[in-house]
């Protein structure tokens, strides 16, 4: 197995050196200091396996995955390494490969190893993406990071009034333009925050700070205005939904 | 102890403006002598009017004592109203029996002695009320006023204890991850570099040490804050290592200025927190401390990735600490941070408070280090 070691700190890529060198079939592709350079270095190394750190400088570990999961290339598998043991770390577990704690043991970073192996032998159902999602309905997510080629843009939240589903793609419009991503409604739902993003729709997903005008259109469907007059189609659930939110 | 203090205070109010009810009667007696020389009544009047209106200001006080028996909530309103009538005409009855007496007294002395007022026995049964109703009205917005200082220092009070419960809840979560990431660099060491994962240990614990001795002392001198940030830098310096430069200049005059107790430390948290630590490349932390006898300015600067977004330099830390300031100090503290692109920086300032009073004027710099290798000889001390 090829392996990637991403962490920002030397000496926690120096643990994982010594105990990837006491495993005879893992095979050391390269180390990153940061989100960028491994987002690039998973492009270029397609690496089997990857240890990915959380906090680190430029894209945190959670990010780092969301762009892996949207790329053109195979993501790797992905156990994560972090000094965090918060209960969401549990909820992701059902999904990652594994997690290690730091600071963790030689026989822990073996097992997680040994699960790793056995993934790979057989693709899990569960996506990379789904850990994240996973780990982000437990923290406040406050940017979406896009891929555009080989450039990485950030998304404050605060600027996507809507997103719309477009096949295997999401069109997150914002008052200026409106990006694509590859992600699914569901997805991006779970992993933001239920009280400031509504699912009005099937396909649509709005900021319930951003609608100015709720109309009825018919017996079950609405239309809601955005504030940069975007209309959104809202269904009779979604109606229900934002009437409970929504102070009109 | 701080209960008996503030009842003792709170007494100490009460008889505070029982005496000013009583001189404020010495203008009344002014009034009463001004109009016997103007209507050019005899001087008897004065006589026998001034020890019957001071008779008559005692008698008043007894308006307090219904006025704190029952006080003006709109439940027993009435009530209040029922009884300080009743006094009313009761000690005004009184006031003209008395009064009465006098006029006896007088005409036994003076049989020629002009007493209009004491003729008519009605109107001044009238002014007694109407003294009576001035004085309760003056009592209870006395007790209006001592009852909102009351409330504003009992605020105060459970202010101060919140903070100083938040001050301990501080010292006592001393951040988890960092204490995990901490002995997983330690690990690491233990294989590669030991004497490294030593020296790491000993800071950590001394990091700790200081941390947890800070027990219930409200506010410490710089020089203990500093040296709970120089093993903390220690630390995170062995983890960083060339991320984190690190250089201080620190006046030997602001060294005993008292502050609250890690107030500095989560500054410096935060500056490798949200700054070197979103670094990729080497980046500076500069701290700076100076006194003029009067102010402490404290400054602190550091590096951050100026790509990375705002919500993720600001942490809480900072409205923290403003809060802990306005607290302490009001308005004769302050706190103020800037970010420029890639650099920013923090300043406090507060009132320079030192134990032992100290000579004013602005004290010489005495150590101004550079980056790297001095800094980590000292630090490593």
């Amino acid at each position: 197995m090829r392996v990637l070691l991403i962490d920002d700190e030397d000496l926690p890529r120096q643990i994982l050196r010594e105990y990837c060198a006491a495993e005879p079939d893992l095979e050391l592709a390269g180390e990153a200091a940061d989100g960028f350079s491994a987002v690039r270095a998973v492009a270029e190394l397609r690496p089997d396996l990857i240890f990915l750190d959380v906090q680190m400088p430029k894209l945190d570990g959670f990010e780092v995955l969301q762009l892996l999961a949207g790329g053109p290339e195979a993501a790797p598998a992905v156990i994560f390494t972090t000094a965090f043991d918060d209960y969401a770390l549990r909820a992701f577990d059902a999904h990652a490969v594994d997690y290690l704690l730091k600071p963790f043991s030689r026989e822990r970073f073996t097992a997680a190893v040994g699960r790793a192996r056995q993934r790979l032998a057989a693709p899990a159902a569960a996506p990379p993406a789904a850990a994240a999602e996973a780990l982000a309905a437990a923290r406040p997510l406050t940017r979406l990071v896009l891929r555009d080629g080989a450039k990485i843009n950030f998304l404050p939240l605060a600027e996507l009034l809507a997103a719309e589903a477009q096949d295997d793609y999401l069109a997150l419009h914002t008052a200026a333009k409106t990006h694509l991503k590859k992600q699914t409604l569901a997805s991006l739902e779970a992993a933001l925050d239920p009280s400031r993003f509504v699912r009005v729709h099937r396909g649509w997903l709005v900021q319930l700070a951003a609608v100015t005008r709720l109309d009825r259109l018919g017996p079950d469907t609405f239309l809601a205005t955005l504030r940069n007059g975007l209309r959104v189609p809202v269904s009779r659930a979604g109606h229900a939904r934002l009437r409970q939110l929504l102070p009109l | 102890m701080a209960a008996a203090r503030q009842s003792a205070r709170a007494r100490a109010g009460e008889f505070g403006f029982r005496g000013r009810f009583l001189l404020a009667w010495n203008a009344v007696f002014l009034v009463w002598a001004g109009l016997v020389w103007a209507t050019g009544s005899s001087w008897w009047l004065l006589a026998a009017g001034l020890p019957l209106a001071a008779v008559y200001a005692v008698l008043c006080l007894s308006a307090e004592n219904i006025c704190r028996a029952f006080p003006l909530r709109p439940a027993v309103a009435a009530n209040a109203v029922a009884h300080q009538a009743a006094a009313a005409a009761l000690l005004a009855g009184a006031w003209v029996l008395l009064a009465r007496g006098a006029d006896w007294l007088i005409r036994l002395a003076d049989p020629a002695a002009p007493l209009r007022l004491l003729n008519s026995p009605a109107l001044l049964w009238v002014a007694g009320i109407l003294i009576y109703a001035a004085a309760a009205a003056l009592f209870y917005a006395l007790q209006g006023v001592a009852r909102a200082a009351a409330a504003e220092a009992e605020s105060e009070h459970a202010r101060r204890l919140a903070g100083e419960a938040e001050l301990r809840a501080l010292r006592a979560q001393i951040h988890p991850h960092f204490l995990f990431n901490c002995l997983h660099s330690i690990s690491a060491l233990t294989a590669s570099d030991p004497a490294r994962a030593r020296e790491m240990c000993i800071h950590l614990a001394e990091l700790f040490r200081l941390t947890l001795r800070l027990g219930p002392q409200e506010t410490i001198t710089l020089e203990e804050e500093l040296s709970v940030a120089r093993a903390y830098l220690a630390v995170e310096r062995l983890r960083f290592g060339a991320r984190l430069g690190y250089a201080e200049s620190i006046a030997p005059s602001a060294l005993p200025c008292r502050l609250p107790a890690l107030l500095l430390q989560p500054l410096v948290e935060n500056a490798v927190k949200h700054g070197i630590a979103s670094l990729t490349g080497p980046g500076r932390l500069r701290l700076a401390a100076a006194s003029d006898g009067a102010r402490l300015r404290l400054e602190l600067d550091n590096d951050y990735d100026a790509d990375c977004p705002a919500p993720l330099r600001n942490g809480l830390g900072l409205e923290n600490v403003r809060q802990r300031l306005a607290a302490q100090f009001g308005s004769a503290a302050s706190l103020v941070w800037r970010a420029e692109t890639g650099h920013f920086s923090t300043i406090v300032e507060l009132p320079a408070l030192t134990a032992a009073p100290m000579a004013p004027g602005p004290g010489p710099v005495a150590t101004v280090a550079a980056v790297e290798g001095s800094a980590d000889a000292r630090l490593a001390d």
